[in-house]
């Protein structure tokens, strides 16, 4: 398929008519809203006292600075509300469980996406912390910056994360000067040099 | 339009747009890797011989 063909595939609406994956595509489910009952269930979680704070990472966080790419599930950072070993995973599976959400592998499936919940430490708490506001289908939410992004990538170090940061400095105007900072203050600068193969 | 302008162009749709398409790609992955091959007869003589000795050379 040439390139401006499937520029016009990409975005067409995925559940219409005239839509080559034909009108059944998206059947049972808004396409627009796909991730708005996840995104409900965490700030439910955040109105519950069951986490302090989060803010969504991964390949779904990063995809509102990039083009899309496939990505399975949702990552959530969030800051719990409760010290300890647990960061209150037990009350959120608990309640999530309750709500009728189905464990699955490492996350739990709400509203078919799987979820997959991550405890923060100093980089991520900080990229919670600094976390953009947005709405998703008239649901609020939070997503981690992109600058955040490239850092928390650079300390994952895999393939697929160098991939990313290159889409991310790429297609978005990273605040190179607060990227620099980042990474200063988390000691990544040398990592970040060594993973893009370019100096700071 | 080239590689990088299409990518540049699909970073602008909206974020809800991207996610659909996103799971879409997730689903048409999940169908290929399920595809049955295509069975050795329905090739054309040479191509089945290549598939015979284990795919493309």
């Amino acid at each position: 398929m040439r390139s401006d063909r499937l520029a016009r595939w990409l975005a067409a609406d995925p559940g219409s008519e005239s839509h080559s994956l034909g009108p059944g595509a998206t059947k049972g489910c808004a396409w627009r809203a796909l991730l708005a009952p996840a995104l409900a269930a965490l700030n439910e979680l955040k109105r519950l006292g069951h986490l302090s704070e989060y803010a969504l990472g991964g390949g779904m966080g990063a995809m509102r600075y990039t083009e899309p790419f496939a990505t399975f599930d949702l990552d959530v950072f969030f800051i719990p509300s409760v010290k300890g070993i647990s960061a209150g995973i037990p009350g959120m599976y608990g309640y999530l469980k309750k709500m009728g959400h189905a464990v699955v592998k490492e996350g739990i499936l709400i509203g078919g996406i799987p979820v997959q919940f991550l405890a923060t430490d100093p980089l991520t708490e900080e990229a919670v912390r600094n976390a953009h506001s947005v709405e998703y289908a008239g649901v609020k939410t939070r997503i981690i910056t992109a600058e955040h992004l490239v850092a928390m990538a650079v300390r994952t170090g895999r393939k697929k994360d160098a991939a990313r940061i290159e889409m991310l400095c790429g297609t978005v105007g990273i605040d190179k000067g607060r990227l620099r900072a980042i990474l200063a203050r988390h000691g990544l600068t040398a990592a970040y040099a060594k993973i893009t193969g370019r100096k700071q | 339009m080239n590689g990088t302008a299409l990518r540049k162009e699909l970073a602008l749709l909206p974020w809800e747009r991207k996610i659909a398409i996103a799971l879409m790609l997730n689903r048409i992955g999940r169908q290929l890797r399920e595809a049955k091959p295509l069975p050795v007869r329905n090739l054309r003589p040479r191509a089945a011989k290549r598939a015979r000795a284990g795919g493309e050379r």
